[in-house]
């Protein structure tokens, strides 16, 4: 029972239960910062054992802490305390309990023991990160977030099948035993590299993100994709296949962010680019390697969600996103810009900053096993990242011309957050073993030899001398960039609109494929959680049949993987 | 400006030298093992991702910012 009490996914379900019952009387944010507490001082008291139960035959392990999911668990509970604390003069109770839902989820998520509790969690992270984007507000916030749904469904319909023929073919219940190439391996693994946004499966990501509320976007920047990247260090090391396609992922989000116009959307791009660190290690396998991704994931956890703090306050202070519309404002929220440097020089792995204390890892661990080509696309990330995040981005927002953009006065509560977040940057880039001694291996690793330090430097400086050269031609322009979503957001959803208008005639089909069925479900939960409130619009037919698309797609996975199942395993 | 950049490249070729002649280990690519190869490779790698993103992917896939709007995207 007591493990109940300290699991710390306990703390912010309880939270969304006490935000749902007060949401008329008092803000929510308060309890969101109290109960991510909880769960932070219940994992730093070192919270260990398991607790499982036992439901239709089946062992459900939901709580089962080693040093990997810990370590994990403890940088969740961290960002959702930040995140809770720089959002707290804004957030509403929908976006707090969306919030709440998140970040409790996902902590549970890597604290399962079994496949089955990883599958339920694994699938309400999707769920309230799908309704964190929504609380965005805007009509772009519903669309993104439909898209977002698009692509989760056929991720966790991937999720499903495999775990349903892992089990199904004798395999454990216990969260892990895949066979090397077998479908579940596969299945499995395209379903964690869809949440771990490898390209082409990204998109979703760099889509949505930009399109949740200031805060929301803290939150989104830290859950899903490291819950994936836990994923792949769980039940993929020494996978390969992930080493080419990580290394070709921390160059591909660099690219892009390069040409980028709108903050949030340069800084996603970066978390696709960030997390190919990850995979790379994760493909590498060894233990240097490992343990590089799991640092690199909290190291990354900490300075994106400060990153995203740093162009939200942007947003907040100015009502503007895109490079080519800000310019000049540093002198009205100086604090905030330093904080951002602080993000910035960590994401570039300048000494000092956590970035260079984990990402030095990873490069070595290539380096280790005489992988050059990997190596050297990993160091050219890492110069793309200090002059599209470090650079260009504080350059024409933050400095650069001024537009006469007025700058709003930034809350309090925003500058502390992004000031912890900064601090905690700085503490564990001066202190490593702070987190190494968190590592699921024992590290040996040192980062401060004079070589990785001078290395680091020259990069960092050769880069600032190419972006001084090239600044001009690097002047932001009002456009956008084409990427793997133009698939879904103009061929794929020309054929479902061309079948659902000819399957018109046919009644409830038509109907359940225009998702009328599930509109009015949400609906209704929206008159639940707020009564009195008038009723949204009819929405579009284009959002409607997305919604009945998705159900259906996710149906007949289902159906298909049950009958994949039966057949092999009729008994 | 110049002078201060010069300075700073100055100050980590003598750091890299002192690196090399201590016998400090180096590990990994060619670049590695060059005095001030890192400075090269960073200003070589720079340069090209500008000018592969400015003049190759940006002519290829940049849109208006309303290209989505007259699709019947969700």
């Amino acid at each position: 029972m007591s493990a109940l009490f300290l699991h710390p996914a306990f703390w912010l379900f309880t939270g969304v239960l006490v935000v749902f019952a007060n949401r008329r009387r008092m803000p929510g944010t308060p309890v969101g910062v109290i109960v991510a507490l909880g769960a932070l001082l219940a994992l730093l008291r070192g919270v260990e054992g398991t607790l499982e139960t036992s439901v239709a035959g089946f062992r459900l392990v939901w709580f089962h802490a080693d040093r990997l999911s810990l370590l994990f668990a403890l940088v969740f509970a961290i960002v959702a305390l930040l995140g809770f604390l720089y959002g707290s003069h804004r957030m509403r109770a929908g976006e707090t309990v969306a919030a709440l839902l998140y970040a409790g989820s996902a902590i549970a998520t890597v604290l399962a023991g079994d496949w089955i509790t990883f599958f339920v969690f694994w699938e309400a992270m999707a769920l309230s990160s799908l309704a964190l984007i929504w609380q965005g507000g805007t009509a772009g916030a519903r669309r993104a977030g439909m898209r977002y749904l698009l692509v989760h469904a056929a991720g966790g319909a991937l999720l499903f099948a495999g775990i349903a023929l892992h089990l199904a073919g004798g395999g454990e219940t216990s969260l892990g035993g895949l066979v090397s190439g077998s479908p579940p391996f596969w299945l499995i693994l395209g379903a964690v590299a869809t949440n771990a946004a490898i390209p082409p499966l990204h998109a979703w990501l760099t889509d949505a993100y930009p399109e949740a509320s200031t805060s929301g976007s803290v939150f989104l920047s830290a859950f899903t994709t490291k819950t994936a990247v836990y994923a792949l260090l769980r039940l993929f090391p020494g996978t390969e296949i992930l080493v080419p396609l990580g290394a070709a992922m921390t160059l591909y989000g660099v690219v892009f962010a390069v040409i980028e116009n709108d903050i949030r959307r340069l800084l996603s791009y970066h978390i696709v680019s960030q997390v190919g660190y990850m995979v790379t290690a994760v493909g590498i396998g060894t233990q240097l390697a490992l343990n590089g991704a799991a640092s690199h994931a909290f190291s990354h956890i900490l300075y994106k969600a400060l990153l995203f703090m740093g162009a939200g306050a942007a947003i907040e202070a100015t009502g503007l996103r895109r490079l080519s519309d800000l310019g000049g404002i540093s002198r009205g929220m100086r604090f905030a810009v330093v904080m951002y440097g602080v993000g910035a020089l960590s994401i570039s792995g300048a000494p000092l900053f956590n970035g260079f204390i984990s990402k030095s890892m990873i490069v070595s661990a290539a380096a280790e096993e005489h992988l050059l080509w990997t190596e050297l696309l990993l160091v050219l990330a890492a110069v793309g990242t200090f002059l599209s995040v470090g650079l260009k981005l504080p350059w024409f927002a933050f400095f650069g011309e001024r537009r006469g953009v007025r700058v709003r006065p930034l809350p309090t509560n925003l500058l502390a957050a992004m000031g912890i977040g900064g601090g905690l940057c700085l503490l564990y880039g001066v202190f490593p073993d702070l987190l190494y001694s968190r590592l699921p291996y024992a590290a040996t690793y040192a980062p401060y030899t004079l070589d990785h330090v001078v290395s680091a430097m020259q990069l960092l400086v050769a880069t600032g001398f190419v972006f001084y050269l090239a600044r001009k031609t690097l002047v932001p322009s009002p456009a956008l960039a084409l990427d793997t979503d133009w698939l879904y957001r103009v061929p794929f959803a020309r054929v479902v609109a061309a079948i659902t208008r000819a399957l018109a005639a046919t009644g409830p089909l038509a109907q359940a494929l225009r998702g009328e069925t599930v509109v009015r479900l949400e609906a209704t939960a929206r008159r639940l959680a707020a009564p009195g409130a008038p009723p949204r619009r009819r929405e579009s037919f284009a959002f409607r049949a997305s919604i009945g698309w998705t159900v259906l797609f996710a149906a007949v996975a289902v159906v298909i993987t049950w009958i994949v199942v039966w057949l092999r395993n009729p008994g | 400006m110049a002078a201060g950049l010069g300075g700073v490249i100055a100050a980590l070729a003598a750091l890299d030298v002192l690196g090399f002649l201590s016998g400090a280990e180096h590990h990994g690519g060619i670049w590695n093992s060059v005095p001030l190869g890192d400075l090269a490779l960073g200003a070589l790698g720079a340069g090209i991702l500008v000018w592969f993103a400015k003049r190759i992917l940006k002519r290829l896939l940049s849109r208006p910012e309303n290209y989505y709007d007259g699709t019947r995207q969700p």
